[in-house]
């Protein structure tokens, strides 16, 4: 059979086993998502043992409140992981961006919101150029961004001239320190939530979502399939820049300033809990519903370790034989599938 | 190739678990009083021995010293910290924060939680944050100016001048940079700033950014390098480079990181304070502060062990006293 049927054919039974995971029950508890379930409750067992302060409402809710920013970058890094590529850029577009709020604002005497708006500008303007330098010279991703992680965090620094800004109103502070009402639910998680709709149901019900996968799968049977890969790749890589200027606009909020290094390894953060998460990082296999219970991985796991008194290098070594594991167990799996 | 894996399992297991059997037992003596002694990171000679000194005090009080910090000077992740502890309702925070606005918010939250919260060496905005102490190393004036005069000492009235900071934001650092500007101005006319420039908290880039700096500025014979962090790449430069007599370098640091330098000439002298002692007067302000003998009110005094009586200042203000010149013929009196 020619080699594009092929890879067409296992194209198909790797979307099938991933969108279809209804039939049959041993799949169902093989299935990547159900494993990292059992893991996440186990880790709260753990860590509820270890510490009498961790299974309250109002911790477990306020953890999620210094991980949302990562958070949103981790769903649309699902998106751009999954068609093979990698965005190293978004830890230093974040700290532009968070950077901009504050020129615009505190120097240039723009409204606040309207620094916000262009603070997301600037994200997708950056989104556009990855994007548009991957897509169209066919630079390798890694390489791309990586360059464009240094430049970010160089323009950051250069807007900046060296002033941290703060003092910000008091109506923009909401977004990241506040509470739903009475209730203990932070304001960005619902924000969050929000986000991890969007993006669940545009990975896996709209043409674009399979268009990703397919190109992440095997880009020569994507190309050929009529998919345009312009496009397509442009766009994984402008959502990521708009995340990274939503997630500026939560981040200054939380901390009230702003600094030319905010963010810096972020990016390192995030790819770690979307690799948790399932998605592959030679394209083709990811889900977002992965990608958030790897996200409560790591949530749980340093949160849960700091209560009990760790400190942060234990942490840290934490996260990283997690994330070897969780790669072991799923090739592991995969293998005798 | 299965047994290989199962032995790397293995030794990561036991890696996880040794630490974890460490932080446990550290956990578990949550009996005694509890300072949380936070640094701006770990890893940092000048913070270890700050922590020795709060470990004297802290034996002398009966207080358990638990330190904890980020690995990087991120104050994002600094934040979280703090916010794990207001959680866990400890019973004292001592803060040295990463940003002075940034770490002001969740101070402010630690306080209404009722967690006795106290800065040492790098203050958090007072107003925005409610803070009701911070235990200064130096007044920053003292330490500008003290940098100055000894500028004059070795690298005369005349001297041409280029200062190493780590960031232009950095809280401490610029106030001062402020300060030795203003003595220059006030009493070295003759003396001229010609550059300043930022090594970070890196060592290899305080080297390479001193070798620009020098390679620039060919006039310049004094350099004034303001962070332990990066002085002694600063004097590893002028080694490197062979130009101790023609550029005099005047530093922050720990004597034992620079003792070799001092001897050499590459540094002429280093500035700093007991940062032990730093330690230990923050413990006894922090126990003061938690039984309520002291308020953070100007004029209020109290005892700090060993080192006598000391008062309270503006604006909260604790000053260690003014700073130490090691040089060549002192330094060897020192082991930290």
């Amino acid at each position: 059979m020619s080699e594009i049927g092929e890879a067409l054919i296992r194209t198909r039974e790797r979307l099938n086993s991933q969108a279809g995971q209804e039939s049959g029950l041993p799949r169902l508890l093989r299935s990547n998502e159900f494993i990292l379930l059992v893991v996440l409750v186990l880790e709260l067992g753990v860590m509820a043992l270890l510490s009498n302060k961790f299974l309250t409402t109002y911790n477990l809710l306020n953890m999620t409140r210094n991980f949302i920013e990562r958070g949103l970058i981790a769903l649309s890094m699902t998106l751009v992981i999954i068609t093979a590529g990698v965005d190293l850029s978004v830890g230093s577009l974040t700290g532009l961006c968070a950077m901009a709020i504050g020129v615009c604002w505190g120097q240039l005497g723009m409204s606040i919101w309207v620094a916000c708006l262009v603070a997301i500008a600037i994200g997708i303007c950056a989104g556009l150029l990855n994007g548009t330098i991957i897509a169209r010279l066919n630079i390798p991703p890694i390489i791309v961004t990586l360059a464009t992680l240094s430049m970010f965090r160089g323009l950051a620094y250069s807007i900046s001239s060296a002033k941290t800004f703060s003092g910000f109103p008091d109506a923009f502070l909401l977004i990241g320190q506040s509470n739903i009402g009475r209730t203990p639910i932070p304001f960005q998680l619902v924000v969050f939530v929000l986000f991890c709709g969007v993006f669940l149901v545009a990975l896996r019900y709209t043409s674009f979502g399979r268009k990703i996968y397919i190109l992440g799968s095997n880009e020569r049977c994507a190309l050929f399939s009529g998919i345009n890969l312009r496009t397509i790749k442009t766009l994984v890589y402008v959502f990521s820049g708009l995340m990274c200027g939503l997630s500026a606009v939560i981040m200054v909020s939380r901390v009230s300033a702003t600094r030319a290094d905010l963010a810096t390894g972020l990016e390192l953060d995030v790819i770690t809990a979307v690799l948790i998460g399932g998605t592959n990082i030679n394209g083709g296999e990811g889900m977002i519903l992965g990608t958030i219970l790897g996200l409560f991985v790591i949530v749980i796991l340093t949160n849960g370790l700091s209560l009990a008194g760790f400190s942060a290098i234990a942490q840290t070594i934490a996260i990283g034989v997690i994330l070897i594991l969780s790669v072991y167990v799923r090739t592991r799996l995969k293998a005798t599938r | 190739m299965k047994r290989t894996a199962i032995m790397v399992f293995a030794g990561l297991l036991f890696a996880t678990g040794s630490i974890f059997a460490k932080g446990a037992y550290a956990a578990s003596n949550k009996q005694e009083l509890t300072i949380i002694w936070m640094p701006k990171f770990l890893g940092l000679e000048y913070f270890n021995t700050c922590r020795k000194g709060a470990e004297e005090a802290g034996k002398e009080l009966g207080i358990a010293i638990k330190e904890d910090a980020p690995l990087t000077g991120d104050a994002t992740k600094q934040v979280e910290m703090i916010d794990n502890y207001i959680t866990q309702k400890v019973d004292i925070l001592a803060i040295s924060a990463n940003d002075p606005k940034a770490i002001a918010p969740i101070t402010k939250k630690a306080i209404a939680a009722g967690i006795t919260t106290l800065t040492w060496d790098a203050d958090v905005d007072s107003n925005m944050s409610g803070r009701r102490l911070f235990v200064n190393q130096t007044s920053y004036e003292l330490y500008g100016r003290g940098m100055v005069t000894s500028a004059a000492k070795y690298a005369g009235e005349d001297a041409r001048v280029g200062i190493l900071t780590t960031f232009f934001t950095a809280p401490n650092q610029s106030k001062w940079v402020e300060w030795i500007k203003k003595e220059m101005a006030e009493n070295h006319p003759k003396m001229k700033l010609l550059d300043i420039r930022e090594g970070e908290e890196d060592q290899n880039i305080g080297f390479r950014v001193t070798q620009d700096m020098i390679k620039s500025n060919p006039d310049m014979n004094c350099i004034i390098a303001i962070s332990s962090a990066i002085s002694p790449g600063a004097a590893e430069a002028i080694a490197q480079m062979g130009v101790k007599d023609r550029v005099n370098l005047i530093a922050s640091s720990t004597p034992n990181a620079v003792k070799k330098y001092i001897k050499s000439g590459d540094m002429k002298a280093a500035l700093l304070w007991n940062t032990k002692d730093l330690g230990y007067l923050t413990v006894y302000a922090a126990k003061a502060l938690y039984d309520h003998n002291i308020t953070g009110k100007e004029g209020e005094k109290f005892k700090v062990g060993r080192m006598g009586e000391y008062t309270i200042g503006k604006n909260g203000e604790i000053v260690l006293g003014p700073p130490f010149v090691f040089n060549a013929e002192n330094i060897d009196q020192f082991n930290f």
